[in-house]
């Protein structure tokens, strides 16, 4: 379990840029299959199950608003939803900056990478097997910056 | 060779200004010994030298002297190449650690707030290098190397 930053991201929050306005109005996908690499790698046969916006509408979602003990959340007022648009077993996801190309590969859009499971994954589901025309919803999502490098 | 952030810098950097904006103009601690636990905890051992820009007077709060970090690469960022960062012996030992202070006023004391990086210290290798670590009084040193990753 440990999320992946794009480099693009993290040479963003090297320098003047933060995590947040980085990925504030973004939206997050869902895959199924094995996960790439690290987050500026090209999906590989990798099934789109489901995009996870405001409230189901397409629209942007957004973190909280300040990080807190080094960890930020979801906005806490906003609900992030979708509608799945093929069953499958989700296994990871990317969280891609608004207008990005999540499936594409790139080493200057800002995205992150992380694992799907129902304990201890970088994003926990209720189940991990996703049916196709179901809304599935996260209720928590939490990114911890590391002390060491 | 460890990097250890603070709490205030992690939360800049998922939050507000990014690193470098969090630590611009800010000024590096020397200090015997080993490091401690964490950045946000007090300093720990011999104050040996400041590392500023171009080896001038530093206050915290003002940007006269102040290191600034270059443009990031493939996720690590560095001392500019076109930068010098001195310090002078201020006691005399064997350089242990580091500690960058961010510009606002910082006493080395406990803190979740403050923007800071901890690092160790070699010459040659690691992620701080010094022309030589063993300080001695009045005699002036440089940082060779200074390197920040993301992973």
């Amino acid at each position: 379990m440990s999320i992946k930053l794009s480099t693009g991201l993290r040479n963003g929050m090297l320098d003047t840029n933060d995590f947040k306005t980085a990925l504030d109005g973004g939206l997050l996908y869902i895959y199924d299959g094995t996960p790439p690499a690290d987050a500026d790698a090209a999906n590989a046969g990798n099934t789109l199950l489901c995009t996870v916006s405001l409230n189901s509408t397409g629209s942007g979602i957004n973190f909280d608003t300040a990080a807190a003990a080094g960890v930020i959340s979801k906005a806490p007022a906003e609900t992030w939803s979708g509608v799945n648009a093929a069953t499958g077993t989700a296994t990871f996801f990317r969280f891609s900056e608004a207008g990005g190309t999540p499936a594409g590969a790139s080493t200057t859009e800002q995205r992150i990478q992380g694992t799907i499971g129902v304990a201890g994954a970088d994003l926990n589901l209720s189940s991990v097997g996703l049916t196709i025309s179901a809304t599935q919803t996260i209720d928590f999502f939490n990114v911890t910056m590391p002390a060491s490098a | 060779m460890t990097i250890r952030a603070s709490t205030g810098l992690k939360n800049a950097m998922l939050g507000t200004v990014g690193l470098k904006g969090a630590t611009a103009n800010g000024v590096l601690r020397i200090y015997s010994g080993a490091q401690p636990a964490s950045a946000d905890a007090a300093v720990i051992g011999t104050l040996l030298m400041e590392v500023t820009l171009d080896g001038g007077a530093f206050s915290h709060g003002s940007p006269t002297n102040g290191l600034n970090w270059d443009t990031p690469v493939n996720g690590t960022t560095s001392k500019p190449v076109a930068d010098t960062w001195k310090g002078t012996g201020i006691a005399a030992g064997v350089a242990g650690w580091g500690r960058y202070y961010s510009n606002p006023l910082d006493d080395g004391s406990s803190s979740t707030s403050l923007a800071r990086v901890d690092m160790s210290v070699g010459k040659g290798t690691g992620d701080l290098q010094l022309s030589n670590v063993n300080v001695a009084v009045a005699a002036p040193i440089t940082v060779d190397v200074a390197i920040l990753r993301l992973p």
